[in-house]
């Protein structure tokens, strides 16, 4: 009897573990990917956080976001141990040596703990746009900043109107058609 | 059945691992179907619930769609009904009266332009009463204290950022961009602080940063104790240039 019950036991547990196993890929599925999370970015929608910090490069010693409304404002976010971060910070300069005079605003943040190194990496790929530092991590939580790099894009009125993680190739391509959207504005 | 009730009932009887198994796996797979069953049964219902859900925000965006129209109409209804003979002006005995309804759309548009306007400048309006509202609520003209900031010439000091201290305690931090800066420079205030304080004696401390001659990193402080009565109190941060010693000069300032 005891065997009986030991192995309806067993069986039960084996079913149970099945069960959660398969309720686990039904629910989770594949793993979210940096580019969904940026899709579904909590501030889409919602009005930019203000943004006031000291720049490391670019044209101007300081930035303050609320004083830039009525330009459009591509606010991205980068570390320099972040392996795409390099391509990004290229990325991101051409955006502002191409739209700047359309009245692009380009903002990186940098979110190393260590100013140097940001400052390194920013120099290693001649970055003239403004950057900023934020090695306390406050405007990467006012942000929500869970991936690096990330691409907020923030309309003339303030509000953040998309987000891309990475920009690979057909990234790039949406985020450029997004932009001129948002300057035609 | 009988050999899973053998099995259950000895397991160690001479039956092999594979018959003992048995019982074991029927009953998996019969748990992993109604898992299964149970986990289709769970989709099913979520996706009749987003169904309902799209179908539910779908009417509810044609009923906004609808009282949106049925606005406009009411919106639109004196000007079409002042106007009825508007799409027949044959019907009109002279040229004066067929030529009137033809520009009543654009008078129309003209008074709406207006009303816009007008509604623009009611909020504003009201905007600005609330803000000096909130500002007498929140600092009594008794207790209120402000520190505003000037620039005179600002040609030997290029500012950055000031840092104000009141009774020892950082009250405000605030970072100056260029614009604001230009501003400064062509002779705008900025008010830097606006506070609360009881009567008696205080101290105020102002640190500025910023780029001074030669283009130096520049940090200076300027200070000034002062007593607070009653009623507001009004102090002032003055930058200004010191042409004999080519240097800028800070200087703090009670308003009367």
């Amino acid at each position: 009897m005891a065997a009986v019950v030991q192995g309806r036991l067993r069986a039960l547990q084996m079913g149970a573990w099945g069960a959660g196993l398969i309720a686990l890929a039904l629910i989770g599925g594949t793993p979210a990917t940096a580019a969904d999370r940026a899709a579904g970015h909590p501030l889409l929608g919602k009005p930019a956080p203000e943004l006031v910090e000291r720049l490391f490069t670019g044209p101007s010693r300081n930035f303050r976001l609320s004083e830039r409304r009525g330009e459009v404002v591509v606010l991205g976010f980068w570390t320099s141990w972040c392996g795409s971060c390099r391509t990004y910070l290229e990325q991101l300069g051409k955006l502002d040596a191409t739209y700047a005079s359309a009245g692009l605003v380009v903002v990186g943040v940098s979110l190393d703990d260590n100013a140097a190194s940001a400052a390194e990496l920013a120099r290693a790929v001649r970055v003239r746009f403004r950057n900023a530092f934020d090695s306390e991590k406050v405007l990467g939580r006012r942000f929500d900043v869970s991936d690096v790099p990330l691409t907020l894009l923030i309309d003339r009125s303030g509000i953040v109107r998309y987000a891309h993680g990475e920009l690979d190739a057909a990234g790039e391509a949406g985020l450029l058609v997004e932009l001129r959207r948002l300057l035609d504005e | 059945m009988d050999s899973a009730h053998v099995a259950f009932a000895t397991p160690g009887s001479g039956h092999g691992a594979a018959r003992r198994c048995a019982p074991v796996r029927r009953w998996r797979s019969v748990w992993l179907l109604r898992s299964l069953a149970w986990m289709s049964g769970v989709r099913a219902h979520l996706k009749q619930k987003a169904l309902t859900m799209a179908t539910t925000s779908i009417r509810m965006l044609f009923a906004r769609a609808a009282v949106c129209c049925a606005l406009l109409l009411v919106w639109a209804g004196p000007g079409w009904a002042a106007n009825p003979a508007a799409p027949a002006p044959t019907q009109a005995p002279s040229d004066a009266p067929a030529a009137a309804p033809a520009a009543a759309p654009g008078g129309d548009f003209k008074s709406l332009d207006g009303e816009v306007q007008g509604l623009r400048k009611e909020v504003l309006d009201l905007n600005r009463d609330l803000y000096l509202l909130e500002e007498e609520l929140l600092f009594p003209a008794d207790t209120q204290v402000a520190v505003f900031l000037s620039l005179d010439v600002g040609t030997f000091f290029e500012l950055d950022s000031v840092q104000l201290k009141l009774d020892n305690k950082e009250v405000a931090n605030y970072l100056y961009t260029d614009r604001e800066v230009e501003a400064l420079n062509r002779g705008g205030v900025h008010r830097v602080f606006i506070g609360n304080l009881k009567t008696g004696k205080h101290e105020l401390v102002a640190f500025f940063t910023g780029k001074g001659p030669h283009e130096r990193d520049y940090k200076r402080g300027a200070n000034l104790s002062f007593e607070k009565g009653v009623g507001a109190k009004y102090l002032e941060l003055r930058i200004s240039d010191r042409q004999s010693l080519q240097q800028p000069e800070f200087t703090v300032k009670e308003w009367e």
